[in-house]
């Protein structure tokens, strides 16, 4: 039952839906009082913030700005076009007296400037689940967030006249309006691009306290809609472009957890706004001041579809001329289609002063009727429209290395025909944005600036890292191997299969070690000293093997121990998790250690006695060792010990393990220089065969808590 | 200008454009106009320098790559006429639907992007020639080893007969899922 529900409604009808019922009951139980959530003002400054910053922050900005003079036309002519057609022929079917009271000229524009309005909510609620394609979309949906700055222009324009009355509007008050509509508008985006720019500033200094980086991209994109709002300006253009303009910048700025961290608390807010929106409408629906009248809802729902409908056809026949992509039949009837009225149509109606305008109640029961209508059956019919109609229908995919660079080759190339052309179009004017961006914005907004083309570097981490990953989820075992040094295995077969020192490598051995023979002969020297000492793979193994474990295994020990450092209110300890995994790790680890250590350890002395004098340089820290060993019964501090070749134990227990493997190679090879004709071949065998096998084991155990925990 | 420029221009010369390319006589002539403006020595033919000398294209980091696919066609030419100007151009132009071209074709703009890579003619992108193509995009901020592993990258994504090289077939591939019909097209004004 549940899918099925939730196939055939858009999540808005639903949370209407849940909304009345709560406003039924309320209703019922509590007849006294009076319930209204959803007011003008925590509608604006509450809860529309959230969504338009959503949509503003994640607005795919080169589609945005390749379809703006659409947009542009869509939202402004479009809009004006609507509420004076729909505005006009309520007045003019008022004139017959159908709705039966009185319907003045100001009253009824100021309706159909309120009602001709696409709403982004609903926009969004309807067209993020029909996933059209991304131009229909971008077109629909940008037209719905720019048109903001129209409607409030016009209410407002509106509501003033119908203030003075007809008689006493002069053309300078028409003239102003006209104007009044510029700075609003262009106020709006102004105040929004210059606290996008602050922000996108702020975060290049937030690189020592990134838990606040977050706060800031909230924090200040609101207050760039108050702003603009302080001024009467549109809150919402304010804020869309204020969320457009510091994205780019922002992204390079903060870490990538604080990305993840934006992200989600931004579509986490937005979605919570969506639906607390939906939901209040619903239960706003539930009052006492309605003042049904049939015709005029009838005939409000008639006018604003079917100027819908002729608008779209206008528009994008005049849009079509200057288009590359033509919008198609189809198209055009999803655009019309997608005209969906909204919360914000009903939060401007309920701002209406009933004082003046005698008719709102009758205007917000029409706009509910309306918003309803659209949410309702717009809303459900549309999927199945789209099918019906083979829209296409968006694909959502990650670019590739080839998609990237080769997008950015034919952007340039085509940049570069308009240039020869002759023509200055889109592609010329990114161009010569782009220039101007990496010339003189980035290079003071950004941390580390680096080359021209940040998407192909960005995509080429992304990809990276995936890659990174797959690695690493797929082969968990041979994890040595993403260092770009040969695996531990690989290494650990050539320890074994080698059977003298020197010796050449086998026919079979020359695939896993090709590289050494490789070094082999890099490294050969003429000097006779050097010749005597002739690096066999096996010293280079070992070299390889202390670096893998210098690279690989240390530092991240190391940085569990800067967990006693660092502690501040602005940083977060990532290392939690880790801590806690590499302690069992360890735990493991230092058994085995001590295990084999004890092996190792009688082994050791046996060949001590038999042939110690001829290690000069290992003999003195095997004494050093017995005086540990008083002091320390502990097998394994003992095995730790005696690797050191400087016997600093202050470092924390549970590191030493790791350590111990680093610096013991690199002392081995001190030893390896002088005692590697010297007859403790045995010595070094079981040396190397223990030290290897304490090695492997961790190596092989490190992607084991992972499974545990 | 434009009226002295279209005089030059024969009739049955724009008739031939027209049918070779597609574009309509308007435009023809907007751009033969454009043409000799940007034909310094009024010789009826344009050189690489006539090219470069528009500004943007001389500090477009292709720029040498675009002016250079203009003198495709002949080995030793030096100069581009009008008609091969047009038919250069005439990759660009927005497909329509129900025209067939074989020059503004989904396949011939691939080409001609597949051209701008290919530095020495042999219809592969080795390694090297994508990371020359790179190193003009990106520009010289970034390291070389990031940027041959970004090529590196690219080639191993693409590649798929394993030659470390991208074939025109394989480069097609690569790009089967974007909008290449969109993107390598303008709108030529009337």
């Amino acid at each position: 039952m549940a899918p099925k529900l939730s196939e055939i409604f858009p999540e808005s009808c639903l949370l209407i839906f849940v909304g009345l019922l709560i406003g039924v009951i309320l209703v019922h139980v509590t007849d006294s009082v009076h319930v209204s959530p959803l007011t003008p003002d925590t509608f604006f400054f509450y809860m529309l913030p959230p969504i338009i910053l959503d949509a503003g922050y994640f607005m795919p900005n080169r589609l945005f700005f390749d379809h703006l003079g659409t947009i542009l036309l869509f939202a402004v002519i479009g809009t004006i076009f609507n509420a004076l057609t729909i505005g006009a022929s309520l007045w003019a079917v008022g004139l017959t007296g159908l709705f039966a009271c009185d319907t003045p000229l100001l009253d009824m524009f100021l309706f159909g400037s309120l009602i001709s309005a696409v709403d982004p909510v609903a926009v969004l609620a309807v067209f993020e689940e029909i996933q059209v394609n991304e131009i229909l979309y971008i077109v629909v949906f940008g037209e719905s967030l720019l048109n903001d700055a129209v409607t409030v222009v016009l209410y407002h324009l509106f509501e003033s006249y119908s203030e003075m009355g007809l008689n006493n509007i002069l053309y300078v008050d028409v003239l102003s309006g006209f104007l009044n509509f510029w700075v609003v508008a262009l106020g709006g985006t102004v105040i929004g691009v210059i606290w996008g720019v602050a922000t996108a500033l702020v975060t290049r200094f937030t690189n020592e306290v990134r838990v606040i980086e977050p706060i800031f991209i909230f924090v200040m994109s609101y207050l760039a809609y108050l702003n603009a709002e302080v001024f009467h300006m549109s809150g919402i253009l304010a804020i869309t472009f204020c969320g457009i303009t510091m994205k780019n910048y922002v992204e390079a700025n903060i870490s990538n957890k604080s990305h993840t961290t934006i992200k989600y608390a931004m579509k986490m807010l937005s979605s919570s706004s969506e639906t607390i929106i939906f939901m209040f409408l619903g239960v706003a629906t539930v009052n006492k001041n309605h003042d049904w009248n049939t015709w005029f809802v009838v005939l409000t729902i008639l006018f604003c579809s079917v100027y819908r409908v002729i608008g779209v056809i206008i528009f994008t026949a005049v849009a079509n001329r200057f288009r590359l992509h033509q919008l198609s039949t189809v198209e055009k009837f999803v655009m019309s289609y997608g005209g969906l009225r909204g919360a914000v149509a009903f939060a401007l109606v309920l701002l209406i002063d009933p004082k003046t305008v005698k008719l709102q109640p009758m205007f917000m029961t029409t706009t509910i009727a309306v918003v309803y209508f659209t949410v309702f059956f717009q809303g459900i019919t549309i999927k199945p429209l789209v099918k019906i109609l083979n829209v296409k229908t968006a694909e959502k995919r990650k670019p590739t290395m080839n998609e990237r660079i080769h997008e950015r080759l034919m952007d340039h190339c085509m940049a570069g025909i308009e240039d020869i052309v002759g023509q200055h179009g889109n592609y010329h004017i990114r161009d010569r944005f782009k220039r101007f961006d990496n010339r003189f914005i980035r290079p003071y907004l950004l941390r580390n600036h680096q080359g021209a083309e940040p998407k192909i570097l960005e995509t080429y981490s992304k990809l990276a890292m995936r890659d990174a990953m797959e690695y690493m989820r797929r082969n968990a075992s041979t994890i040595g191997n993403i260092s770009g040094t040969e695996s531990m295995s690989a290494i650990f077969r050539n320890y074994t299969t080698v059977g003298n020192l020197n010796g050449r490598c086998d026919p079979d051995q020359t695939v896993t070690g090709s590289s050494f023979s490789q070094l082999d002969s890099s490294t050969w020297n003429i000097d006779m000293q050097e010749l005597e000492y002739n690096p066999s793979r096996k010293d280079l193994t070992d070299a390889k093997i202390h670096h893998l474990l210098a690279e690989e295994l240390v530092k991240p020990y190391r940085r569990v121990s800067h967990r006693k450092l660092s502690y501040s209110r602005h940083a977060v300890k990532d290392r939690d998790l880790s801590t806690q995994v590499n302690y069992k790790m360890h735990y493991n680890m230092r058994r085995l250690v001590a295990d084999k250590g004890r092996h190792h350890h009688k082994r050791h002395s046996k060949k001590l006695n038999r042939d110690g004098k001829q290690n000069h340089v290992s003999f003195p820290e095997f004494q050093q060792n017995g005086s540990a060993k008083q002091f320390c019964h502990d097998y394994i501090s003992e095995v730790l010990n005696e690797d050191e070749t400087e016997p600093k134990s202050g470092r924390e227990d549970w590191d030493s393990p790791i350590t111990f493997t680093a610096k013991s190679s690199r002392k081995y090879q001190i030893e390896w220089g002088c005692c590697v004709y010297g007859s403790s071949k045995l010595y070094i065998y079981i040396y190397i065969y223990i030290r290897l096998y304490t090695v492997l084991y961790i190596i092989s155990h490190r992607s084991f808590p992972y499974c545990l925990f | 200008m434009g009226n002295r420029s279209s005089l030059l221009l024969r009739e049955e010369e724009i008739a031939q454009i027209q049918q070779e390319t597609g574009f309509t006589p308007n435009q023809i002539e907007r751009l033969y106009s454009r043409f000799t403006s940007l034909d310094r020595g009024d010789c009826g033919t344009l050189s690489r320098d006539d090219f470069l000398r528009i500004p943007e294209l001389a500090i477009n980091p292709l720029g040498e790559r675009i002016v250079n696919s203009f003198f495709q066609g002949d080995e030793f030419a030096d100069r581009v006429n009008f008609r091969q100007f047009m038919h250069v151009l005439a990759h660009f132009r927005p497909i329509k639907r129900n025209k067939e071209n074989k020059l503004n074709s989904r396949e011939e703009k691939l080409r001609f992007a597949f051209k701008m890579y290919d530095l020495d003619n042999d219809d592969m992108i080795s390694k090297d020639e994508l990371l020359a193509i790179l190193h003009m995009m990106v520009g010289t901020n970034i390291s070389e080893e990031q940027l041959i592993s970004i090529a590196e990258r690219t080639i191993l994504e693409a590649d798929e007969d394993g030659d470390q090289m991208i074939s025109f077939e394989e480069f097609c591939k690569a790009l089967q899922r974007t909008d290449v019909e969109q993107k390598m097209s303008i709108r030529f004004l009337n």
